[in-house]
């Protein structure tokens, strides 16, 4: 495969397409779709290729390398499976620009681009032009996006600076910088500039992954955002970073490098940390998301939750947890990328997204209800989608090795997002129906088919995840972790196996008895949804007798007391600015001749310091 | 012979269930020197459900339904009675407990559907509720689990009638826990406050009538037998015949009942808060101790 | 009269008697004697009585003592809110003549005239005995398929509605029963 050829297309392709759209943007859009697309179809073409491996010189010998292995061709197609997707839906969107359709392709080249790197340096630079053209993708649509997303380049910088510190650290020690040359070399050092280049990356992998301490921009990038573009960004966009991790993890091999250090249970103990920061975010984010009254910022919380399930799983590392998290990785694009296309479907329609104003779509938008019910249930990692084999696999590692308080927190998030994803549920598809959207419809068709496309992916990875895990285990076997058994239907793990298919049957012949129980009854008759039960009075208010807001009021009550970590943020902002007045106050000279006296006393202090 | 299997388990998990909760009713009304209804009562409340006029608010009001009483018809499947065990190897706990909230997520969904808000009320202090009893019972498990490196239930209650050890009496604290959250599984007294009756008009049951609410009786009886047939698989050993199950499932459940007859309501943040303390504590306790004692 | 029952029916009424869900509206005065029926000392759930929290699973409207034209509404509301079959039980003498508010503006005198009532309890107050062995009653009726209270409130809507109307009067907030 010319993946260089390709990279090289999508990149000229940007500008021309960005001009297109200054003539016709229907037509731009179109033929974006189409180029995703096709790129998508060469990608999945070319499954079979085991390793290639590819270079452009640039200047000197500065070289952008890419490699095709089994790892880096999963996640590609992911992700560009989740933009074709997204391109498709897209094309009824009403806010359409010129510079959303040359930022989408350069996003999408950059994403190609950083998963197929086959060197640190190359990766830095792709994920550096995803992060700035997803900050100018994010104050697109709505009025007061700036702030948020100065948060994600904040933060994001802060990923930024220590990875590209440790590229540099590791390029001036070993003169290389490919994966696995960084990974041989770097056996041979020092355990102190091991637990540096450790530690840089893993901030990169929180940062970019928006786990705690590091998650507060996911909030606000995420529900500012444009909303066709909020699938994208939240299902694969983030995965970067997970990614990052799981080279930190795998292909430096971490759990060898730190053999010698403290371990718990046979996890390291820089390991452990990374892992039980994604148990905080677990937890953190499962909690923050039940307190959400928007259904973006409360999905954006749930990413957080799952992010954290990714440092869980690579952290602990071992067979079933890399192979749960790789899972997870398909499952968690699928299932956010579908759940967010529901949510800009209603926004199509209705205008908003806050719980309170909407309500009873699903007798309007049936479409809709069935992808964003099949998305939570794979969040959620309930048979028979694929959300439940993933966390199956890491329940496995976590059992296998006697964690329990990573496991408190692996548990915490999958039964917390019950929680959570029924809030919007309640609020959008169930309940009262207002008034004002009696007349909405269903989703276009172009928005539809990619909702239902990404459903029935879930659905069919869910009844036979031996497909997916089958390939996986490809990967498993390229970085050096243990493979499981699978046969057609059966995934075999530690203590027990999963049989989908056999599970799938029973479900339906569950169904089909209740179906029969259900049919030998009288007829029931239908009833309006306001002819409710209500202790006698009369109703005619839709608005007030819908319940979602503070739906987990009693919940909520339990965690008013948290500290709050953007106060802190923003109060620490605050004390800076305040010293930058004391300072300014102090030192700010009036005229420019201060400015002069000041600048050449400066100077007389470097060169006396220099001298 | 699954088949065949599969139904009897179904039919004896039906009329074993049944007649306990009648016998349930029975029991708490001597507690509180009534005279009670006969034992075959719930067997009269659900058929006579069956036979009446029935409203419905809409496909997902129905839809839902179906869902939950597929889901926990399904669940019933998986879990061993005695020697009656339809899917050998495959009656993962995992897959007990995920496929269960399938059916949990249909009754959300149906009765939320309903439009009333008093449903919505129920369901988001059940959702509340689970994750307090959940996790203490997940993190025992945890630790059953480590030590014998298996979750089929099945199993796990051969190999502890082979070592003649219950996990009663090995792990006595992670039991007791585990007893505690089948309270709450149950929706058992304390921790009843999600179908509250006189509260919010018994929350999620709100809206139902006619053969919707004979259906939902139907499908609580089989969530009863699998939380309890769950507990009495993990930490009784099961059995060695079907009799010997019934017994024990007969002694959990009338342990259950007691226990809630003399029991005041809990708010569901106090229910919470008590899952969070001392039963999260001791599972904690129990888990550490297996891995000490036990670790590989 | 006996109507001819089909075997079906004969069982669907013996189940129905057997298990007879309670909705009790007590905005009058009989609600006292209630808790003494339902608990230790009489214990009405040994005839498969039990108290329900809504309309849509009870069997039996239990309708305690005066009912104002105010709360009429209501009843006739929940009333049709309820599934069939479904009997109403009118308890105590306001429920039958009016009681000792026979000449106010704001009752009504005779609950038959506006929803189908099954049985009457008389009384001011029937004491427990007399509930228990009124609902024996209501049972033995349900049982021979004699309460068809919820057949004749179908058949005579009309008749029912202009009686309910003419009780209610003008009322200013417009619902259903006022267009």
């Amino acid at each position: 495969m010319e993946l260089t050829g390709l990279l090289l297309a999508m990149v000229v392709a940007s500008p021309v397409l960005y001009l297109l759209a200054k003539m016709s943007k229907m037509l731009a859009y179109v033929l974006l779709m189409i180029e995703e697309i096709a790129i998508f179809g060469i990608l999945l073409l070319n499954k079979g290729v085991v390793s290639q491996y590819e270079w452009v010189e640039l200047f000197g010998n500065l070289k952008l390398n890419f490699s095709i292995t089994p790892l880096s061709w999963f996640l590609g197609t992911i992700v560009m499976l989740v933009i074709a997707l997204t391109t498709l839906f897209m094309l009824p969107i009403k806010h359409k620009s010129a510079i959303k359709v040359f930022l989408f392709n350069i996003i999408s080249a950059a994403a190609l681009g950083a998963f197929f790197a086959a060197d640190f340096f190359t990766l830095l630079i792709f994920v550096e032009i995803m992060t700035w053209a997803t900050l100018i993708m994010i104050v697109q649509d709505r009025k007061y996006s700036w702030k948020e997303a100065l948060k994600y380049v904040a933060t994001g910088a802060v990923g930024s600076y220590s990875f590209m510190y440790a590229v540099f650290m590791l390029y001036k020690k070993f003169g290389t910088l490919e994966y696995s040359a960084v990974g041989q070399a770097l056996s041979d050092t020092s355990s102190a500039f091991q637990i540096t280049i450790y530690v840089l990356f893993g901030v990169m992998a929180l940062a970019k992954s928006g786990a705690f301490p590091l998650h507060i921009w996911r909030r606000g990038a995420y529900s500012e955002s444009p909303d066709e573009f909020t699938p994208v960004f939240a299902g694969v966009l983030s995965k970067i970073g997970d990614y990052v991790f799981f080279l930190t993890v795998i292909l430096l091999p971490s759990v060898e490098l730190f053999a010698n250090m403290p371990a718990l249970r046979g996890v390291p103990l820089p390991n452990y940390i990374m892992a039980a920061l994604g148990g905080i975010s677990i937890i953190l984010g499962t909690v923050l998301a039940i307190r959400q009254e928007d259904a973006k910022k409360l999905m954006a919380y749930s990413s957080v939750a799952n992010s954290g399930y990714f440092f869980l799983a690579f952290g602990i590392g071992g067979t079933y947890a890399t192979i749960g998290g790789l899972m997870h990785i398909l499952n968690h694009a699928l299932a956010t990328a579908a759940v967010f296309m529901a949510f800009a479907a209603v926004i199509y329609r209705t205008g908003t997204t806050e719980l309170h104003k909407l309500g009873g779509l699903i007798f309007k938008m049936p479409f809709t209800f069935i992808a964003y019910l099949v998305g939570i249930i794979s969040l959620a990692g309930i048979p028979p989608t694929s959300g439940f084999v993933s966390k199956w696999l890491i329940y496995q590692q976590l059992v296998r090795d006697g964690l329990p308080f990573l496991g408190f927190a692996a548990f915490f998030g999958s039964i917390g997002s019950f929680m959570y994803v029924f809030k919007p549920l309640t609020g959008i598809f169930l309940g009262q129906l207002k008034p004002e959207h009696r007349e909405v419809k269903e989703a276009p068709l172009p928005m539809v088919i990619p909702m239902m496309l990404l459903t029935l992916l879930t659905v069919f990875w869910g009844i036979l995840p031996s497909n997916a895990i089958a390939y996986i285990n490809k990967i498993a076997e390229q970085v050096g972790t243990g493979t499981i058994e699978v046969t057609f239907s059966k995934i075999v793990a530690m203590t027990g196996e999963w049989d989908s298919v056999v599970v799938t049957t029973v479900f339906f012949v569950g169904f089909v008895i209740a179906l029969i129980i259900f049919m030998m009854g009288k007829k029931a008759k239908q009833v309006e949804l306001m002819d409710t039960y209500t202790g006698g009075e009369f109703i005619y208010t839709a608005e007030l007798y819908h319940f979602v807001y503070k739906m987990y009021r009693p919940f909520d009550r339990m965690f008013e007391n948290w500290p709050s970590m953007e106060d802190w943020l923003s109060s620490l902002s605050d004390k800076i600015k305040e010293f930058g007045a004391l300072l300014r106050t102090l030192f700010y000279p009036k005229s420019p001749q201060g400015y002069v006296a000041l600048g050449m006393l400066t100077l007389l202090v470097a060169f006396w310091w220099l001298r | 012979m699954t088949i065949l299997k599969g139904v009897a388990l179904l039919v004896l998990a039906f009329v074993y269930t049944v007649t306990l909760e009648g016998l349930a009713r029975k029991i708490t009304a001597r507690i509180q020197r009534r005279y009670g209804p006969p034992f075959w009562q719930n067997f009269i409340d659900i058929f006579k459900g069956l036979t009446k006029h029935s409203i419905s608010h809409g496909f997902i009001f129905d839809f839902g339904l179906l869902m939950a009483f597929g889901g926990t018809v399904a669940t019933v499947l998986f879990i061993p009675a005695g020697n009656l065990v339809v899917f050998p190897g495959l009656d993962n706990v995992f897959v007990v407990i995920y496929l269960l909230a399938i059916g949990l997520l249909g009754m959300a969904m149906s009765s939320v559907g309903s439009g009333n808000p008093n449903a919505g009320i129920g369901i988001g202090r059940a959702l509340t509720q689970m994750l307090g009893y959940e996790l203490p019972f997940m993190i025992v498990l945890l630790g059953v689990f480590f030590q014998y490196r298996n979750s089929s239930l099945s199993d796990l209650a051969r190999m502890q009638i082979e070592s003649g050890n219950y996990n009663a009496i090995v792990m006595p604290i992670g039991a007791l826990v585990a007893f505690i959250s089948l309270l709450g599984m149950l929706g058992k007294k304390p921790f009843d406050s999600f179908i509250a009756p006189a509260e919010i008009a018994s929350g999620p049951l709100v809206e139902y009538s006619g053969k919707y609410l004979g259906m939902l009786l139907i499908q609580h009886s089989f969530a009863t037998f699998i939380e309890v047939g769950m507990f009495v698989n993990l930490f009784l050993g099961g059995g060695r015949n079907i009799w010997e199950f019934l017994l024990k499932f007969f002694i959990v459940y009338f342990l259950a009942v007691i226990i809630s007859a003399i029991m005041p309501r809990f708010r569901v943040e106090q229910a919470v808060k008590f899952y969070w303390k001392w039963p999260l504590i001791l599972s904690f306790v129990q888990v550490l101790i297996v891995i000490s004692v036990s670790g590989r | 009269m006996t109507k001819q029952q089909s075997a079906w029916e004969k069982v669907a009424n013996m189940l129905r008697a057997r298990s007879l869900w309670m909705l009790y509206y007590c905005t009058g005065c009989g609600a006292i004697e209630l808790p003494p029926t339902m608990t230790s000392r009489f214990d009405m759930e040994r005839f498969g009585i039990s108290p329900m929290a809504t309309p849509r699973q009870a069997d039996i409207l239990l309708i305690t003592g005066y009912l104002s034209t105010k709360t009429l509404r209501r009843v006739i509301y929940t009333y049709e809110q309820m599934q069939a079959p479904k009997y109403i039980v009118g308890f105590g003498s306001c429920t039958l003549n009016g009681g000792i508010y026979y000449d106010s503006y704001a009752t009504i005198n005779k609950l038959d005239l506006y929803i189908p009532v099954d049985l009457y309890l008389a009384g001011c107050m029937p004491r427990p005995e007399a509930i228990v062995s009124g609902f024996k009653k209501l049972m033995e009726k349900i049982d021979r398929g004699e309460a068809d209270g919820w057949k004749r409130y179908q058949e005579n809507y009309e008749w029912y509605k202009k009686n309910q109307l003419s009780a209610l009067g003008e009322v200013y907030i417009h619902d259903e029963f006022h267009e």
